[in-house]
């Protein structure tokens, strides 16, 4: 029988499909669905707009890039929704996505205003985004208490109220790494906090200077 | 047996299944040391939280609502010329060129198009692949610009 | 991109069995050369009493594991789970029918008693059992190819191919029904009906699945109706011969149509699981390439 299928296989190849199933309504979009989208994209941007810009900001460095970047991943998410794509945890996804977005125009470069020139050399062929992305945050958190990059990046996430498997879906890590690495920010800024306590007597952030820690 | 700093950390965010973290509970019902650890903890997050929050960006929330209300607004009629190459261009990977040719009859709009590769990967490989499959269309678009292109 | 980078096994799991199978089929042709008797030229190969080889219980096996890891993208509820749960349980069915007729087989499984009732039952597994599964699961799929418009109506050359098909089973039925019915024949008579329900079915996947051109899908779906073609062809080889079977042609059916079929079907799975890795392990933290004409970035709408 394989044989006998296998000549007329080239004509079968040529045949056109007679259907085309009618599985989407071309209105669809159009109509209440689209509303219900509408509301759903309304809801999550006065719940996570703020705590997504923090986060772009803190990325990007610059408050006009980081507003493109939060309306681009809400535009992402509407064209997702209205494509049919089940999203089960909206907040997530949409961290993930910005987090992407920026990562993605830093590999675009230097031609696009991102708020990295201060902190990024102009992008050669072994230009990695990671580290540069890796760079803005450790010249930041370095000013700050000495969290890495990634320990500031999990604090924020968790500020923002994501859980750790949450965190752990948008900076691809292990959850088990999530909950590490919080509990080494809070070792750090005890750390911090114990210094500056015994010169001031109250909680300001001691700038660690000269300390690296690994990340 | 005291809990460390590092179950201490994952108790007070809720991340400890509810056995464990009754457990702890108890624990701290009977150590003022721990309950006093558990404390600083609380502190201590609040500090991250003021340091994670310290950037706070400049620009208008209600301003950035109206922009991606706008875009939504146009989006359906958007040619999207990109966006079809790139939803074309995973259905000839996973299905092949004849299924690609199939799916985009001259007048299917770039939206139908999106919503019906992702029936069609999501049918066949699944909610996870369908997503990958998204991202990977969307990847480096730039959206804004794509809904932009309709204006006059 | 990231595939050559960090190798995945299952990606490359279709090269496997195609592999292993071509590697099969080379020994198969040197034993046959070496063997003026080709009969049992491996132990592997050796299928003592009728009972099914270990290589193609092995494949069958390697089958439902594939399907099961097939069926673990999709979500509860959805068809194709259901579907690749149904090919899942024929395989393990097949498996388990081959491991029975290992059993009947055994020199000292009539001490054990019931030899005949584990024979029947290895018929009856890797038999009826299995189509009929294979069946289920393959109608559920072909259901959602149609639905999702990659339905094509046969031509007049596919038709009468169902035709002369539908008319060898009934010819065959007539033939088996005729003569004194047994369990044995029974069985027969349901496979070979199966056989006809699968064929029909084979041939309605293999006209959706072609027009869609050379993608995992397309070869997944192309993949379970070459199967079953080989699987006719081997049949009605068996039944173009008749009574007489020499030993020699046994084992030529083994090597070149029960486990070519098995590995098809083997196949079918692996591709669907080689493009559910590739599509899923895309998600590099890492972007990948930017296409061009994407940017560059135009000032914000409003």
């Amino acid at each position: 029988m394989a044989t006998i299928f296998a000549p007329h296989s080239a004509s079968i190849v040529k045949v056109r499909f007679v259907v085309v199933s009618a599985t989407m309504d071309r209105n669809q979009l159009g109509g209440p669905l689209r509303a219900g989208i509408e509301q759903e994209i309304r809801d999550l941007y006065s719940t996570e707009a703020a705590g997504l810009l923090r986060h772009a900001a803190s990325a990007a460095g610059n408050g006009e890039a980081a507003q493109d970047a939060v309306q681009e991943a809400f535009l992402r998410f509407f064209i997702a929704r209205t494509a049919g794509q089940e999203i089960r945890n909206p907040r997530a996804w949409l961290f993930r996505v910005l987090r992407n977005h920026v990562l993605d125009q830093m590999k675009a470069g230097s031609r696009h205003e991102i708020g990295l020139e201060s902190v990024m050399n102009s992008p050669g062929p072994g230009y990695d985004p990671e580290a540069a992305y890796g760079r803005a945050e450790a010249l930041r958190a370095t000013l700050r208490t000495g969290l890495t990059p990634r320990e500031v990046e999990c604090v924020e996430l968790r500020s923002a109220g994501l859980r750790y498997d949450e965190i752990a879906g948008v900076l691809k890590l292990q959850s088990g790494t999530v909950g590490a690495l919080l509990t080494r920010a809070h070792k750090k800024i005890r750390a911090a906090a114990g210094a500056s306590d015994r010169r001031n007597g109250e909680l300001t952030l001691k700038v660690a200077t000269g300390k690296r820690y690994a990340s | 047996m005291h809990p460390r700093t590092a179950t201490l950390v994952s108790f007070s965010d809720a991340e400890i299944n509810p056995a464990r973290s009754r457990r702890i509970a108890r624990h701290l019902q009977q150590c003022p040391n721990c309950q006093a650890a558990l404390e600083r903890i609380s502190q201590e997050k609040r500090s991250l939280s003021a340091l994670a929050g310290a950037e706070q960006p400049a620009v208008d929330p209600q301003r950035g609502l109206a922009a991606v209300l706008a875009g939504m607004a146009r989006w359906r009629e958007a040619p999207a010329p990109d966006l079809r190459s790139r939803a074309r261009a995973q259905i000839e990977i996973y299905f092949g060129c004849g299924a690609a040719s199939f799916m985009e009859s001259p007048d299917i709009r770039a939206d139908e198009l999106l919503a019906k590769t992702l029936e069609l990967i999501s049918t066949f490989l699944g909610q996870e692949a369908a997503e990958a499959v998204m991202g990977e269309i969307l990847r480096g678009l730039d959206c804004a610009a794509l809904t932009a292109e309709v204006l006059p | 991109m990231t595939r050559t980078e960090d190798w995945n096994p299952l990606e490359s799991a279709p090269r496997w069995i195609l592999a292993v199978t071509g590697t099969y089929l080379c020994l198969g042709a040197i034993a046959m050369y070496v063997c003026s008797h080709a009969a049992p030229a491996f132990s592997v190969q050796a299928a003592p009493g009728g009972a099914e080889a270990l290589s193609v219980i092995g494949m069958a096996a390697a089958q439902a594991w594939l399907c099961v890891l097939a069926l673990r993208a999709f979500e509860a509820g959805a068809p194709l789970r259901r579907a690749w749960l149904l090919i899942a349980l024929s395989a393990a069915t097949h498996v388990a029918g081959g491991l029975f007729s290992q059993a009947a087989a055994l020199p000292n499984s009539l001490a054990l008693g019931g030899a005949e009732r584990i024979h029947r039952a290895a018929l009856l597994l890797s038999g009826p059992a299995q189509m009929a599964l294979l069946a289920a699961g393959l109608l559920v799929a072909l259901r959602m190819l149609w639905k999702l418009g990659f339905r094509v109506r046969p031509r007049a050359t596919g038709w009468a191919m169902a035709g002369i098909l539908v008319l060898f089973t009934l010819t065959r039925f007539a033939a088996t029904a005729a003569g004194q019915l047994t369990a044995d024949t029974a069985i027969s008579l349901v496979r070979s009906l199966l056989l006809c329900v699968l064929s029909v079915e084979a041939l309605f996947l293999w006209l959706s699945a072609a027009g869609m051109g050379k993608g995992p899908i397309a070869k997944c779906w192309r993949a379970f109706a070459i199967g079953i073609f080989v699987i006719g062809f081997g049949e009605a080889a068996m039944w173009a011969i008749g009574s007489y079977v020499p030993g020699w042609l046994v084992a030529a059916l083994e090597w070149y149509v029960w486990f070519p079929a098995v590995a098809v079907f083997a196949l079918a799975p692996a591709h669907t699981v080689a493009a559910v890795r590739r599509a899923t392990g895309r998600t590099s933290t890492a972007p990948s390439r930017l296409p061009a004409g994407a940017f560059p970035r135009t000032a914000p709408a409003n």
